[in-house]
């Protein structure tokens, strides 16, 4: 009798058949890049597309954009379900309970809010952040926070920014099951993006960069071309 | 949970049908992202209205996830006994510290039930005795984790002689919330021993009852419950198996 990880669907056009039709089912996930890659968009879509499905979400911001902005600048986008909001996908503001420092009270308040909502996938955007305001707590939070979003039996994407001169944020991408990084690259006065799976655990996942666009209807969309 | 009252109230009758035909033992098929809700809609059953003493076996997950589900929703655990077969693997040393839950050193080795019983302790140590029979039900969360750490004859011989044990016990209730589109195997070798099997989408607020060839057997009322029904079929049909491709695995 062999186990086979339940799968979920990522929402994401043209990168479940890179991931064996979709993300491990519990599983962390981590989407990383420098500003303006995608990242906010990639999660919700993943939100979004859940919830059409019947799926209910939470989305966590931390300090990157309150709740209220983030809603303001989805709307533009097609595959939003308005009657989704605040209904199958909760927005949940973090940062009050980050800025007090304490990583104790900060998975409190999220198992909190997963533990009410019931919420089969989750975002927490972004996640970096975190570690300015606990420091050298911040290796042994992830470590819990990826075991207690796991626990919950919920996919999950983290999101990371990318420092100057680092190709990931390591800390994060160790404790994640899965390490997706978005890039641009500057082509003839045109900045391109790609997609990368540098790592997906318990899955044959595709390899080298896949070049995405951003569009109105589907959100991310996942060329057919490899880089 | 408020939106499925009618859930709750068909798995309500399907229990009492059972304890009138004196079968005990219930296979619920959902979406293995739906098993905890279903757990959750039974325990609700079982603790609130029921208002009877039973165990919850974790095989996937520290308990105090379920613990905490059930003080959100208001549904007092007090009858409930937790043995928890994960926490000291699991990195999640919460339950441990002030729980007054049983627990095992792993879900590997997985012993005979009665052994399973047994062996399990409570946090201070010391050996806490399980009475069975003032237990009214059993449920397993997640049966299909065992196969994670047990060969396939150690799950089986586990799964039989659980049953076996259930039988001698009267009044009482086992039940398996299982994702049969991920454990056919497990699915097809518990089946044959289940007394009834049921669909349930608590997300479509569908409970669908199967019969022994696993054919759904339903009165459609409404034209809006045959939609939905169709929706969820065609879904549930599109559920990812994976399939191997090019690439690495890491």
């Amino acid at each position: 009798m062999n186990y086979e990880f339940p799968r979920i669907e990522s929402g994401i056009k043209g990168l479940d058949t890179h991931i064996e039709g979709g993300f491990p089912h519990p599983s962390v996930q981590l989407v990383a890049g420098p500003a303006g890659t995608g990242k906010t968009t990639f999660t919700q879509k993943f939100l979004f597309s859940g919830a059409d499905n019947g799926e209910k979400g939470v989305y966590f911001t931390t300090l990157s954009e309150p709740p209220q902005w983030v809603i303001r600048y989805l709307s533009k986008f097609d595959y939003v379900n308005k009657d989704h909001m605040g209904s199958k996908v909760e927005f949940v503001d973090l940062s009050k309970v980050i800025r007090d420092g304490d990583p104790e009270r900060i998975l409190d308040f999220i198992d909190d809010n997963i533990g009410r909502t019931m919420a089969k996938r989750i975002v927490i955007d972004p996640v970096t952040v975190i570690e300015s305001f606990i420091g050298e707590d911040y290796r042994p939070f992830l470590f819990d926070l990826v075991n207690h979003l796991k626990n919950w039996q919920a996919v999950t994407i983290l999101t990371g920014e990318v420092k100057q001169g680092e190709d990931y944020p390591s800390d994060a991408a160790y404790s994640s099951d899965g390490v997706i990084l978005l890039t641009y690259v500057e082509d003839d006065g045109a900045r391109r993006k790609h997609l990368e799976i540098l790592k997906m655990r318990g899955t044959c996942h595709r390899t080298g960069k896949l070049s995405f666009s951003i569009t109105k209807e589907d959100g991310i969309v996942i060329l057919s071309g490899k880089f | 949970m408020e939106d499925n009252d009618k859930l709750k109230k068909e798995i309500g009758e399907i229990i009492r049908t059972m304890n009138n035909e004196k079968q005990n033992k219930l296979m619920m098929i959902t979406d293995a992202t739906n098993r905890t809700i279903v757990n959750i809609l039974l325990l609700n059953h079982f603790l609130k209205k029921e208002k009877t003493c039973g165990i919850f076996i974790t095989f996937d997950r520290p308990h105090q996830y379920i613990k905490k589900i059930l003080d959100i929703q208001g549904i007092d655990h007090s009858n409930l006994t937790f043995i928890d077969a994960i926490s000291l693997i699991s990195g999640d040393t919460a339950a441990q510290d002030n729980s007054s839950s049983l627990f095992m050193n792993g879900p590997y080795k997985i012993p005979l039930f009665h052994d399973l019983v047994a062996r399990c302790y409570s946090n201070n140590r010391h050996k806490k005795q399980i009475d069975l029979r003032q237990m009214s039900f059993i449920m397993i969360d997640d049966i299909s984790a065992l196969c994670l750490y047990n060969k396939e004859e150690i799950v089986k011989r586990f799964i039989l002689d659980f049953l076996s044990h259930i039988d001698k016990l009267d009044a009482f209730i086992v039940s398996f919330a299982l994702d049969d589109n991920y454990n056919k195997e497990l699915y097809t070798f518990i089946k044959k021993y289940c007394d009834k099997e049921v669909f349930i989408d608590p997300e479509e607020n569908v409970l669908i009852h199967r019969n022994q060839e696993s054919v759904a057997v339903m009165v459609v009322e409404t034209e809006t419950t045959r939609t939905r029904l169709q929706n969820l079929m065609i879904r549930r049909s599109k559920n990812i198996i994976p399939t191997r491709g090019q690439g690495v695995i890491t």
